[in-house]
């Protein structure tokens, strides 16, 4: 899968994430009078918010690889990480926007509506930053963690603030929730999918056999690459590759190819090699997989 | 000078007579008034704290002689469930004051309004008189910050817990040259407001003026009174007014009945020393009412307090903010809803279970980059022989890369035993090998000066 079809397949998933959500949300909305309170009218919107946002986030790394294993544990991941963060999230959000909204509360007009939306906005910086780390904590990684606090910040801040904009002129209707999280949907996993480049150390592409052109960013301090479904880079349908084959390991910003054992096949530019610290557009062969490093995003 | 003594007799006689009429009227007037309002622990407990004013009757409020009730339009009120009532909310945390001294032109005439040459006889003097032994009495727990307005507005004491640092600020207050003597009141109050963002509990503001608001004829700056009121009610801030004079600003008493204050008339620097006190001793024996509040939609909630047992009626309504931060007051969803999550879900599905790679089983070579587009394109190789290169007569053109050789190199297909070879002279690297002549394998990376791509032999199994 290439770099494009990977963003436009995750920010699809928040597109669909929104959509999934809305009605559910709707629901939990129009009984808010029966709920004792504002806490537990925050945990179940947040449970029902983050259990489909995190399942779809959790599909993604998946769908990505084409491994239906590693999307079916990444949804019960997601799933249930997500209902803890997700409640955590709208809990803090709620309690952050009582206190900024609460300070213009009696101001009118235009400068109201404004102010409530970005106070709105602020707050949905706050739901979007914890459901956003997910990914991180699923794979450990904090470069990963960094990646969705930035999309869940920006995520955010254009949901809120457009659901509030909109409520503004549309009180009570449910196409400003829609909008709302929509938008948010779209813009957490769009700049996701783009900081999770700019934060990388480059990308493997892999050049033959059924899982060709796909890109793996290189998120983490350590990726395992083998057949094994635990991997962060899963490769089936190729010969001589072992349950856990190789590493990739940074270090100070260097990336460097490490046999997990000695005698599994790994090669870099046709040589034999145990360890070789990586160049850009090096070739390395894994078993018969061939990898190229590099940026690709930028034009390697 | 029989004139001039009568006069300061009427004046005398007058300020006395305002000072009693000020008594009558806060020994009358029965009120009830919300100094403030915190939300803070809404999510959590679902409680809201009220602190409450109680103004000409003395009687000790409990859960069944108070009534709070709420709206979520200002008009419909519905009475809640009283949790706690406690006494002295602010005696444990203390008082913020913010003083806001007039020193105007006029602050430096005797208290008959007259220019004086005796600075003991100015108002300003006793005004500082009764700000000093004010800062004297403050609690271990309360603050105090002074500023003056005229023309400019001068900062003299930040927010401190040091009242021994008062009398000495107030040194530094003198009397302003003729230009800088406007009286520019409406601008300082929500200047002086907003420096209270960052202090928390309880904040009381302190205005003591001896006329109406007169900015400098040539300030560009238009406030009004509305901009203060906004201010105070943004960051919770009661404001007290003194006036201190004969002559008095018209709009500040809408201020103080907005933000949960009072008005007060002074004549004297005793005056002054006991409406400072009063307003703190008043602070410190507000009332902090806790009750469950509703959760009806809207985003925003009215409340209002009256004691019908003390025949006190409610006063103005005060507002908190209470919207959902994912929406609130939504209308029901209906059976087209579920399209909304059915079709996403299959897409999703879809995206799960299937895979989204091209299959062919054609060799071919892929475009990596190099090319003007830089887009990965592939081009099958279905010949005995194809050529790749720059010229127009190659059978695979790549344009865009002036370094590329007309004829860059040759890949020749072996029918026989099934496999291709690239040939080339020169510049042309395989798996960043130079080469002149050899086998490829399925996903060899040829770099041909610069442009690169990729062997692609789906007809050879890896597995």
């Amino acid at each position: 899968m290439s770099l494009l079809l990977k963003r436009l397949v995750i920010t699809g998933l928040g597109l669909f994430g929104a959509l999934m959500v809305w009605p559910f949300l709707l629901f939990i909305q129009s009984a808010q009078s029966a709920f004792p309170g504002y806490l537990s009218f925050s945990v179940v919107q947040g449970a029902f918010l983050w259990l489909v946002f995190g399942a779809l986030f959790g599909s993604i790394e998946g769908i990505v690889v084409s491994s239906r294993t590693k999307a079916f544990k990444g949804i019960l991941f997601g799933m249930i990480l997500g209902i803890g963060f997700g409640v955590l999230g709208v809990v803090l959000g709620q309690t952050f926007l009582f206190y900024a909204a609460g300070l213009i509360v009696e101001v009118e007009g235009v400068t109201r509506l404004i102010l409530v939306a970005f106070a709105n906005g602020a707050s949905w910086v706050i739901i979007g930053m914890c459901l956003s780390m997910i990914e991180g904590l699923r794979s450990l990684s904090l470069r990963r963690i960094l990646v969705g606090l930035w999309g869940g910040m920006i995520g955010g801040l254009i949901g809120g603030f457009a659901l509030q904009l909109v409520l503004a002129y549309k009180p009570g209707n449910g196409i400003a929730l829609l909008v709302g999280l929509s938008l948010f949907g779209l813009s957490l996993t769009f700049f996701y999918s783009l900081f999770e480049q700019g934060f990388s150390l480059g990308s493997i592409k892999l050049l033959n056999g059924p899982l060709r052109n796909k890109e793996y960013s290189i998120t983490r301090n350590r990726m395992s690459v083998g057949t094994k479904d635990s991997c962060d880079i899963v490769l089936t349908g190729y010969r001589d590759i072992k349950d856990v084959h190789a590493f990739l390991i940074t270090k100070k910003g260097r990336v460097s190819l490490v046999a997990a054992q000695e005698g599994n096949p790994v090669k870099v530019n046709d040589e034999n090699r145990s360890e070789c610290s990586l160049r850009r557009e090096d070739v390395f062969a894994i078993g018969n997989a061939k990898f190229m490093y590099g940026f690709f995003s930028m034009g390697v | 000078m029989k004139c001039l003594y009568n006069a300061k007799t009427v004046c005398s006689i007058a300020g006395a007579f305002l000072l009693f009429c000020n008594t009558l009227f806060f020994a009358q007037e029965k009120s009830l008034s919300i100094t403030q309002i915190d939300n803070s622990r809404l999510v959590s407990t679902q409680t809201i704290r009220l602190y409450l004013s109680i103004h000409g009757e003395s009687f000790s409020p409990d859960t069944q002689n108070i009534i709070v009730e709420e709206s979520d339009n200002g008009k419909d009120f519905k009475k809640v469930r009283l949790v706690e009532v406690t006494k002295n909310a602010n005696q444990s945390e203390g008082i913020s004051f913010f003083l806001l001294l007039d020193n105007s032109g006029s602050m430096w005439d005797d208290l008959e309004g007259k220019a004086t040459s005796d600075p003991a006889m100015t108002r300003m003097n006793h005004a500082k008189r009764a700000i000093a032994a004010f800062s004297q009495s403050l609690g271990v727990h309360d603050r105090l910050a002074l500023a003056t307005f005229n023309t400019q507005y001068t900062i003299v004491q930040p927010m401190t817990s040091d009242a021994a640092s008062i009398p000495l600020a107030l040194e530094g207050v003198t009397r302003p040259a003729r230009e800088e003597g406007y009286t520019e009141l409406y601008g300082s109050i929500p200047t002086a407001i907003t420096s209270f963002t960052e202090v928390v509990g309880r904040k009381a503001l302190v205005i003591l003026s001896d006329g109406e608001h007169l900015s400098h004829p040539d300030s560009r700056l238009d406030f009004t009174i509305k901009q203060g009121i906004d201010a105070a009610i943004r960051e919770g801030v009661t404001c007290y007014v003194v006036n201190f004079g004969t002559s008095r600003d018209n709009t500040l008493p809408d201020l103080a009945d907005a933000s949960g204050g009072v008005v007060f008339n002074a004549a004297s620097s005793q005056d002054l020393s006991d409406i400072y006190e009063r307003i703190r001793s008043s602070i410190l024996d507000e009332w902090a009412i806790r009750y469950i509040a509703s959760m009806t939609a809207g985003d925003r909630r009215y409340v209002r307090v009256s004691s019908p047992s003390n025949k006190i009626p409610s006063g103005p309504a005060r507002v908190y903010y209470s919207g959902g931060v994912l929406g609130t007051g939504m209308a029901r969803p209906s059976w087209f809803h579920l399209f909304a999550i059915l079709l996403p879900l299959a897409a999703w599905l879809a995206l799960v279970f299937c895979k989204l790679e091209r299959e062919t089983t054609d060799a071919e070579i892929r475009l990596l980059y190099g090319a003007s587009s830089g887009q990965t394109r592939a081009f099958t190789l279905t010949s005995a022989q194809t050529v790749i290169g720059g010229a127009a007569s190659s059978d695979i053109t790549i344009a865009g890369n002036p370094s590329l050789k007309d004829n860059a190199a040759t890949v020749v297909y072996d029918k026989t035993r099934a496999r291709y070879t690239i040939v080339a002279e020169s510049g042309v690297t395989v798996n960043n090998k130079p080469v002149k002549n050899r086998v490829l394998e399925d996903g060899d990376v040829i770099n041909m000066a610069g442009t690169v791509v990729v062997f692609d032999d789906r007809k050879k199994p890896v597995k």
